[in-house]
């Protein structure tokens, strides 16, 4: 009764951190807070499964992770059916004049976007939550060799976009 | 992707970005060293590493600055309101009050029903016998025999109970600051209607507020209580009890069979 009280303090001190997880992985504050939102059900539903005394913020970021892909893969079965060129214009445009609303800078959103979900999605535990590549391997659930080419792939098309805006501009 | 330069025997693209954050031992980190100084356009791969890191820097840092969204805490704290009825949460049952006219039985009262109203804050305003002739206006200690203590001992929320002619129901229980549970309440008698809170400590339930029926003309032609149409006192007896959120259906259940110790019914 009481531990489960306590676990749940644990979770909310933990809420700024997945919200800024969550805001990393989406780039936009609202939807930020629906993921972390559908996670924290998830989380709560299954609250039995977490096993005390490892790390509660890798177990949790894990479900927003999770969540996240699941969304994106709905999304983009939705997305099959439209004009996929059209869509990515849209889209870019879009995600600049979202970014620059949010505080967010327009130049980090515009270069995370041109990354695959699983490299953004490692690119953010690592750069922005500050996980080593062997927890991130942990808890993405792959080996730490297929982070780590992963992780150097996805940062130097961050970096080539960087130093060749004109490109996408 | 393509380089115009090719690595040193050893190096590879994953070594030189963990070279570049920082996470290499000594000697692998001699190693890379080593090639730096044989092919000097590692370094702009390296750099590119550090770019990365480098430019996601506080990029997404907004919510460590900002508190927790209060829904987000309710969450996971379980404080959010569940599906259906099954938590009753004060907020909710003020809502269904203010929108709730006079029971139409009690209509045909307003004649007998007094102007104005009394808040009676704190205990024995208008004394706890039971005898009195007026059921409902009793403040402060009830006898356990009294109507109004055997319904606040057995009602279930929102579930109305019949009262030597009248009704009753209790709205919300909830926790106050001191500890000890308390109830939210309506009674309509013969000649009069009250909002009231009441807390129970071991030995019965003393009315700690009580506000007086009020026959202002709602819409539909009948009659609301004084506190739908002015909350606020009611709010700042609440605030006086420092009362906690509405307790779910369950925790009232356990209080309610547990002769309302707060001990035989932990929080979560």
């Amino acid at each position: 009764m009481t531990a489960d009280r306590s676990l749940r303090r644990d979770i909310v001190d933990l809420i700024p951190r997945l919200r800024r997880f969550a805001l990393g992985l989406t780039g936009s504050p609202a939807d930020a807070d629906d993921l972390v939102q559908t996670a924290l059900e998830k989380a709560l539903s299954r609250l039995d499964q977490y096993v005390p005394g490892t790390r509660l913020d890798s177990w949790l970021c894990r479900i927003v992770q999770t969540s996240w892909i699941d969304n994106r893969r709905k999304a983009s079965r939705r997305e099959d059916t439209m004009d996929t060129e059209a869509m990515d214009r849209i889209t870019d445009t879009g995600i600049t004049n979202h970014a620059d609303r949010h505080g967010i800078r327009a130049d980090v959103d515009r270069a995370l976007a041109t990354l695959s979900d699983d490299q953004r999605a490692l690119v953010i535990l690592v750069l922005v939550e500050g996980y080593s590549y062997q927890e991130a391997a942990d808890l993405s659930g792959v080996p730490v060799g297929t982070v780590m080419s992963r992780l150097s792939r996805a940062r130097m098309q961050m970096t080539r976009f960087l130093t060749q805006p004109g490109e996408l501009a | 992707m393509t380089r115009p330069y090719s690595y040193p025997e050893g190096i590879t693209s994953e070594i030189l970005m963990a070279y570049a954050d920082g996470a290499l031992q000594d000697a692998d980190r001699a190693r890379v060293e080593a090639a730096l100084a044989a092919v000097p356009e590692l370094g702009a791969e390296i750099a590119a590493y550090r770019q990365s890191l480098a430019m996601l820097d506080g990029a997404f840092d907004a919510p460590l600055r900002e508190p927790v969204p209060a829904h987000l805490e309710a969450l996971v704290m379980g404080h959010a309101a569940a599906p259906g009825p099954a938590v009753v949460s004060l907020d909710a049952a003020r809502a269904r009050r203010a929108n709730r006219g006079f029971p139409a039985w009690a209509q045909g009262l307003a004649a007998c029903l007094v102007f104005g109203m009394g808040a009676l804050l704190g205990s024995g305003a208008t004394g706890g016998d039971p005898a009195t002739p007026d059921t409902l206006l009793v403040a402060g200690r009830l006898a356990p025999s009294h109507p109004i203590a055997r319904a606040l001992e057995t009602a279930v929320s929102a579930e109305p109970v019949s009262l030597d002619g009248g009704r009753f129901v209790a709205y919300a229980t909830f926790v106050a600051g001191s500890g000890a549970p308390c109830r939210e309440y309506e009674a309509f008698g013969e000649s009069d209607a009250v909002t009231g809170l009441a807390c129970r400590s071991g030995s019965g339930w003393q009315v700690e507020f009580l506000q007086r029926g009020n026959p202002a003309s709602s819409p539909d032609g009948g009659y609301q209580l004084a506190s739908s149409a002015d909350p606020a006192l009611l709010d700042a007896a609440l605030l006086t009890l420092r009362a906690g959120p509405g307790l779910a259906a369950d925790a009232e259940a356990c209080l309610i069979a547990n002769g309302w110790n707060p001990a035989a019914c932990p929080a979560e």
